[in-house]
């Protein structure tokens, strides 16, 4: 289990958990954060925020969100 | 009392709520609906913008509310607090809920929410178009099974569908509707909690709550529900409560994933492809909007282009209502030479330049929310949000923050209303807090106009430097903020990029009409009355500005001004600059008389030369043009 910030450009994973306080998981899991739902990164380099595609959308996040998210790789 | 407080009730128009995520068409829709019958203004004590409209399906009146646009109805934020408790509270007699067919597993989360609530609902499947460029199939009838309630597949933009919407209101209206909505529940391993929750809140919540939606939104730890339960419970009863919930640390997870599960369920046979895509029709645009050395040079290049384009538009419109104005006011002279002195000169000297003030800044706010209404239809705000978070998180904000503060260059008070996108409550503070530096397009008028005046061609430059006086003011500023008054951890990052549209061109007319007619109301009436007043304080008591009332008063605080090169006149600007920036300019001309003066300011300017004229005084040094808009804070702001 790794942080979504593993991810490289046009890898795919699956989310196994989402962390951090309620406000954030409830947040992030009402955009399509929740666990066992596939995504890939869209967009991931070295700084700057994350662009991550799932459920039909393009979602950006920070890198501070992104470490709250764990994945598997696909 | 004899009579019978009960009378009947009057026939109460029927209320219709648009409900739905960011971005699913709800303000096509709405604007589709009602026309020009609308009315914007803000929820109760709320800086959240409030829309609401009446239009008529066969002779029957009906009442739209246009909810904001949010991904769940958990009290995380101000917007999904005001949707949800007006679903509750206000009880409209009909929700629409807006869903993205071609985001449509998400989009229909926020069904899930609602058909938890008391009031009815109608799913309109929007972006029809989309959702068939992307070869999806959607059964509408399998779908309406499916959930129970009344589907209508529509492309709003395309004027699909408005018909059997129309229709599906007025059965609604008339309870021909059939409402049996499937709803979803955790999974079973959860029931014996959910039944034990429901059991120990159920005659503590507020009435108007439905006990099994309090119980899921508790254990979702919707902080709204919590403060009220424990204000409510007994100590104990609520130590037991709290005990059990910290049981299920992850249960705004849990009650999430059953929704999706239940979203699943239902689009399994209505939806011919379920299975995801993989990508995105990644366009090359977006691509490079979305880099980030390349989105940032578009960024650049966009916003220099907004402001400067709306400057081109503005200026010379506003030339020629100056110029129109001033024939006018020859004309005016010559009709009014009869009446008494006084009069004519009112009309002259005061009622004519500030009308033509008024409307000349009239015509730079229009240009400016054209060019902001285009940007946030087609979609290229938030990658706007998303291109600049770097940048914003150095000058301690976060990326969603550039919009509201982008907006507020058109108006401090749409940008502190833009402020709703940033779900931190802290960055918010910030950001309102910064938001009256940054000069609003009245200030842009002024000074556009201004360094049209003085400097014509060279205006755009000027315009351009004093963009980044205000950039490293801001940084300054919000430096200064979080390091003495909102300290503690700023907020992250966490958008959705809606997928491009093409303009829609009547949203982008109604938004720009409605704000047209909003800066009329406010300072145009406003402009006209600190001109009018002005005048008249220049006037009296003798019928010459030298001698007035108004030029006493400026020469009192001269030593003052004197301190910034200032006359007395344009300290008197600058105090009307404090009721409203526009105002500023608009007494500029009461006070350097426009009205008698030949052709025009700068013909005034050039004969005034043997004070600190304003023209030598600007000719000198960008600075002063800087300085008019760092010291005039605009009072309007802060209507809240
Ligand atoms: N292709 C297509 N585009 C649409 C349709 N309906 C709306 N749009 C476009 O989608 C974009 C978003 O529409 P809005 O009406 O602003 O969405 P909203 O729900 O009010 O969004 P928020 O106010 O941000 O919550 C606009 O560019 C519309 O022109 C449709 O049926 N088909
Ligand atoms: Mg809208």
């Amino acid at each position: 289990m790794e942080s979504l910030t593993a991810l490289k450009t046009g890898e795919a994973g699956i989310v196994e958990k989402v962390t951090g306080g309620r406000s954030f998981v409830s947040r992030a899991s009402a955009m399509g954060f929740t666990s066992n739902v596939e995504l890939t990164m869209l967009q991931n380099f070295a700084r700057g925020p994350l662009l991550v595609f799932l459920r039909d959308s393009q979602i950006a996040l920070g890198r501070g969100e992104a470490e709250k998210i764990k994945v598997r790789r696909k | 009392m004899a009579v019978s407080e009960k009378t009947v009730p009057a026939a109460k128009t029927f209320t219709i709520a648009l409900a739905g995520q960011p971005n699913t068409g709800k303000s096509t829709v709405f604007n589709r609906l009602t026309g020009s019958r609308q009315h914007v203004g803000n929820w109760p004590g709320k800086t959240v913008e409030q829309k609401t409209g009446v239009f008529d399906i066969a002779g029957k009146h009906y009442s739209l509310v246009d909810l904001p646009g949010t991904y769940s109805l958990t009290a995380n934020s101000l917007e999904e607090r005001i949707s949800r408790s007006y679903i509750l509270d206000e009880r409209p007699d009909l929700v629409i809920a807006m869903v993205d067919a071609s985001q449509l597993e998400r989009s229909l989360y926020i069904l899930a929410e609602l058909v938890m609530l008391p009031a009815p609902v109608i799913m309109v499947l929007n972006m029809m178009d989309v959702a068939a460029e992307q070869e999806r199939r959607i059964d509408v009838k399998e779908l309406e099974q499916a959930l129970g309630i009344k589907v209508v597949p529509m492309s709003a933009a395309k004027n699909q569908g408005f018909a059997e919407l129309q229709a599906a209101i007025a059965q609604a209206s008339m309870g021909e509707l059939d409402y049996k909505p499937q709803k979803p529940g955790l999974k079973e391993e959860h029931t014996l909690l959910i039944k034990d929750l429901q059991q120990r809140i159920s005659r503590l919540i507020p009435y108007a709550y439905p006990v099994d939606w309090a119980a899921m939104k508790l254990l979702e730890g919707d902080s709204e529900l919590v403060e009220t339960l424990r204000e409510r419970m007994k100590k104990d009863e609520w130590a037991q409560l709290e005990a059990i919930l910290g049981q299920y640390p992850d249960g705004a997870l849990l009650v999430a994933e059953s929704r999706f599960n239940w979203i699943q369920e239902i689009t399994a046979q209505a939806v011919s492809s379920p299975e995801r895509r993989r990508l995105p029709l990644r366009s090359r645009f977006d691509r490079a909007a979305t880099h980030p050395l390349w989105g940032k040079l578009i960024a650049l290049a966009i916003v220099l282009a907004a402001i400067m384009g709306s400057m081109l538009v503005g200026a010379p419109v506003a030339m020629g209502i100056m110029s129109g104005m001033t024939l006018l006011s020859g004309v005016l002279s010559k009709a009014m030479a009869g009446m008494p002195a006084w009069l004519a000169a009112a009309v002259v000297n005061g009622l004519v330049p500030g009308l033509s003030f008024a409307l000349a800044m009239l015509a730079f706010v229009l240009a400016v929310f054209l060019v902001i209404g285009i940007l946030e239809d087609v979609g290229y705000m938030a990658r706007l949000g998303y291109i600049t978070d770097r940048f914003m998180q150095r000058i301690g904000l976060q990326g969603k923050a550039f919009m509201p503060m982008f907006m507020s260059f058109c108006c401090n008070v749409s940008g502190i209303m833009g402020a709703r996108v940033i779900d931190s409550w802290k960055q918010r503070l910030i950001v309102i807090a910064l938001v009256p530096i940054i000069p609003c397009a009245a200030v842009w008028g002024v000074t556009g106009f201004i360094s049209s005046i003085f400097f014509s061609t060279g205006a755009s430059i000027i315009v351009a430097a004093m963009l980044v006086a205000v950039v490293l003011q801001l940084a300054l500023s919000s430096f200064l903020l979080r390091r003495f008054v909102v300290t503690g951890e700023s907020g992250g990052l966490i958008m959705e990029l809606p997928p491009y549209h093409k303009p829609d061109w009547k949203n982008i007319i109604i938004f720009v009409w409605l704000r047209g007619k909003e800066f009329v109301k406010r300072a145009g009436s406003l402009i006209v009355l600190v001109t009018m007043l002005i005048w008249v304080l220049s006037y009296l008591p003798y019928g010459s500005m030298e001698s007035s009332y108004l030029a006493s008063f400026g020469r009192l605080l001269e030593p003052l001004g004197g301190l910034m090169g200032m006359d007395w006149r344009l300290i008197i600007c600058l105090i009307a600059g404090f009721v409203s920036k526009e105002a500023a300019l608009a007494s500029m001309a009461v006070v350097f008389g426009l009205g008698e003066a030949a052709s025009s300011l700068t013909a005034v300017l050039g004969t005034t030369a043997e004070q600190v004229s304003l023209g030598a005084y600007l000719a000198t040094a960008i600075s002063p043009a800087t300085a008019l808009a760092f010291y005039l804070p605009c009072c309007f702001p802060y209507p809240v």
